[in-house]
C-alpha cells in the first residue's frame, strides 16, 4: 500500500486521541482532582490531534472533496462505520469539554464518548481483518489497534498534566503492564503469522527482516524498563521521565503502524 | 413459467489459452484504458497443473463473486451485484479510497491515476444486454474465453480453483476453468494422457 502513510498517521493519531480521552475522563471524573484549566487544555489538545487525523486521512482519497460519499454504505462497509463513529467521538469530546460540569454530566457524556471511541477502533480493525491479507486477518490487528489507544494515549495525558500542573500523575504500574502486553503482542503476532498461509509467512519474514521492527522492540523494551524502574523505586518520575516515556512509545507505536501496512502481503 | 434469471460467469479453457494477450489488449483498446490499467490479465501458471510438464496460461479478470469483497469494503456503495451475477462498479460514486483493491482476494480493482478512481471489468454488461459477447470473448483467436450461465453449466467438467489463484470459497468466485489435458512424450511424439 504505497499510499499508506496517510492511513498510518490517521490510525495512529485517532487511536492515541481515543486512549487519551478515556484516560483523562477517568482521572477527571473518578480519580484525582485536576484543575478545569488543565482538563480543558488537555481536551482541546485531544480534539486538535483528532482533527489533524481526519484532515490527513482525507488525502489518501483520489477525490478528497467527495469524501462525504464515504458515508453511504453504513450497512455493509466498516470504513463507513469508522467514518461515522470517529466524528461522533470528536463531537462528544467537544460536548464533554464545554458542557460537562457536574459528575453526572461527566459520566454520561464521558462514557458515551468512550463507547464511540471504542467502536471507532473496533471498526478500524475490522476494515483490515480481511481474508485477502492473511497477516491482518486475525485477532492481532484488533489487539494492536487497541494497544495504540492504551499505551501512548494515557502517557500523552500524563505528559500534558505534568506540563500543565507541574506534578506527575503516577501511571508506572499501568504503563509497565501495558508496555509488557505490547511487547508480548509482537511475539504473538510473529508466531501467528509463521503458522499461517504462505502470504502470512511472507509477512512474518518481512516484519522480522526489517530494522524498524527491532527498533520498535527496543523502544518498547526501554519504555517497559523505565516505567518498571520507577514502579520498583515507588517514585512517580519527573517531567523529563514522562517526556522520555512518551517519546519511546510514540516511536514504537508509529513504527509498528508503518510495519503493519508495509508487511501486509496480499494473497 | 417464469424464466430463471441467468447467472453470467467467465469460463476459461486452459487447454486452448496460448497466452497471446489478445484479450488484455483488445479490452484495453476498446475501453481506452489508462496504460497502467488492465481489466484482464494473462499469466503463466504452474507447468505441473496436469501432473506432467506443460506450459499453461491463465486469463483472468474480475471474478464477479457471489459475495464480492469489493462491495463490502467500498464506503460509497459504488459496487453493485446485479441479478445476472455481474459485479458492476459505478465510477460516478467512487472516491478512489482503494479499499476495494485491498479487500479483493484477487486484487482486481485498479486505481486509475488520471481519473483518480478505481476501475474494473464489468463483463461488458452493455454489450451483453445488446445481445453481443464481451470484447475479450470475441477477440480470443482460440475461443478460450466464454460466457456461461452458472445455472446451466455442468460443474463436474470445470473447476473454480487453480494453484496460485486465491481460494474461490472466500468470496464465491464465479469464474470456472477447464483444465488442460495432460501430455506425455512417446518416441518423440506428443500424446494426450486421456488417449493413452
Amino acid at each position: 500500500m504505497e499510499h499508506a502513510m496517510t492511513l498510518v498517521i490517521f490510525t495512529f493519531l485517532s487511536q492515541m486521541a481515543i486512549g487519551a480521552f478515556a484516560c483523562l475522563f477517568f482521572i477527571d471524573t473518578y480519580k484525582e482532582k485536576i484543575s478545569e484549566r488543565s482538563t480543558v487544555i488537555s481536551l482541546i489538545t485531544i480534539l486538535a490531534i483528532s482533527a489533524v487525523a481526519v484532515v490527513v486521512s482525507v488525502f489518501h482519497l483520489g477525490h478528497p472533496f467527495a469524501a462525504y460519499r464515504a458515508l453511504l454504505n453504513f450497512g455493509a462497509s466498516w470504513l463507513t462505520r469508522e467514518i461515522v463513529f470517529f466524528p461522533l467521538f470528536m463531537f462528544f469530546v467537544l460536548l464533554y469539554t464545554f458542557f460537562a460540569k457536574t459528575k453526572a454530566q461527566k459520566q454520561i457524556l464521558g462514557w458515551t464518548t468512550v463507547v464511540f471511541g471504542a467502536v471507532t477502533i473496533f471498526s478500524t480493525a475490522m476494515i483490515y481483518t480481511i481474508p485477502s491479507v492473511p497477516a491482518w486477518n486475525n485477532g492481532t490487528t484488533l489487539a494492536a489497534f487497541f494497544l495504540t489507544a492504551l499505551l501512548p494515549g494515557p502517557i500523552l495525558v500524563q505528559l500534558l498534566l505534568a506540563l500543565l500542573e507541574k506534578r506527575t500523575v503516577n501511571f508506572n504500574l499501568y504503563t509497565t503492564v501495558v508496555a509488557f502486553l505490547a511487547l508480548l503482542l509482537n511475539g504473538v503476532t510473529v508466531s501467528v503469522l509463521k503458522s499461517g498461509l504462505p502470504a502470512a509467512v511472507e509477512s512474518a519474514g518481512l516484519l522480522t527482516a526489517s530494522p524498524l521492527f527491532w527498533i520498535k522492540i527496543a523502544t518498547l523494551a526501554a519504555a517497559f524498563a523505565l516505567a518498571g524502574y520507577f514502579l520498583l523505586k515507588k517514585k512517580a518520575g519527573t517531567v523529563s521521565t514522562v517526556t522520555t516515556l512518551f517519546a519511546l512509545v510514540i516511536v514504537a507505536e508509529f513504527l509498528g503502524r508503518i510495519l503493519f501496512y508495509s508487511s501486509g502481503v496480499h494473497l | 413459467m417464469a424464466k430463471k434469471q441467468k447467472r453470467y460467469a467467465f469460463l476459461i479453457n486452459l487447454e486452448r489459452c496460448i497466452g497471446c494477450n489478445a484479450c488484455t489488449v483488445s479490452c484495453k483498446s476498446f475501453y481506452d484504458l489508462h496504460p497502467s490499467i488492465n481489466r484482464r490479465f494473462v499469466r503463466e501458471t504452474s507447468e505441473l497443473l496436469t501432473g506432467t510438464p506443460k506450459r499453461n496460461y491463465i486469463s483472468t479478470s474480475c471474478n464477479h463473486c457471489d459475495r464480492p469483497a469489493c462491495a463490502t469494503a467500498c464506503p460509497t456503495g459504488a459496487y453493485i451485484k446485479l441479478d445476472n451475477g455481474i459485479v458492476k462498479h459505478n465510477q460516478d460514486r467512487c472516491i478512489g479510497c482503494r479499499m476495494c483493491a485491498t479487500a479483493c482476494p484477487y486484487g482486481v480493482p485498479q486505481f486509475d491515476p488520471v481519473k483518480k478512481k478505481m476501475d474494473k471489468c464489468d463483463m461488458c454488461v452493455d454489450r451483453l444486454e445488446a445481445g453481443e459477447q464481451p470484447i475479450c470473448v470475441v477477440s480470443c483467436p482460440l475461443e478460450a474465453i466464454a460466457i456461461v450461465d452458472l445455472n446451466e453449466i455442468d460443474e463436474s467438467q470445470v473447476v473454480a480453483d487453480l494453484p496460485g489463484f486465491a481460494d474461490s470459497s472466500i468470496t464465491g468466485s464465479s469464474t470456472r476453468f477447464i483444465l488442460p489435458k495432460g501430455t506425455t512424450v512417446v518416441r518423440g511424439g506428443i500424446k494426450s494422457w486421456n488417449t493413452l
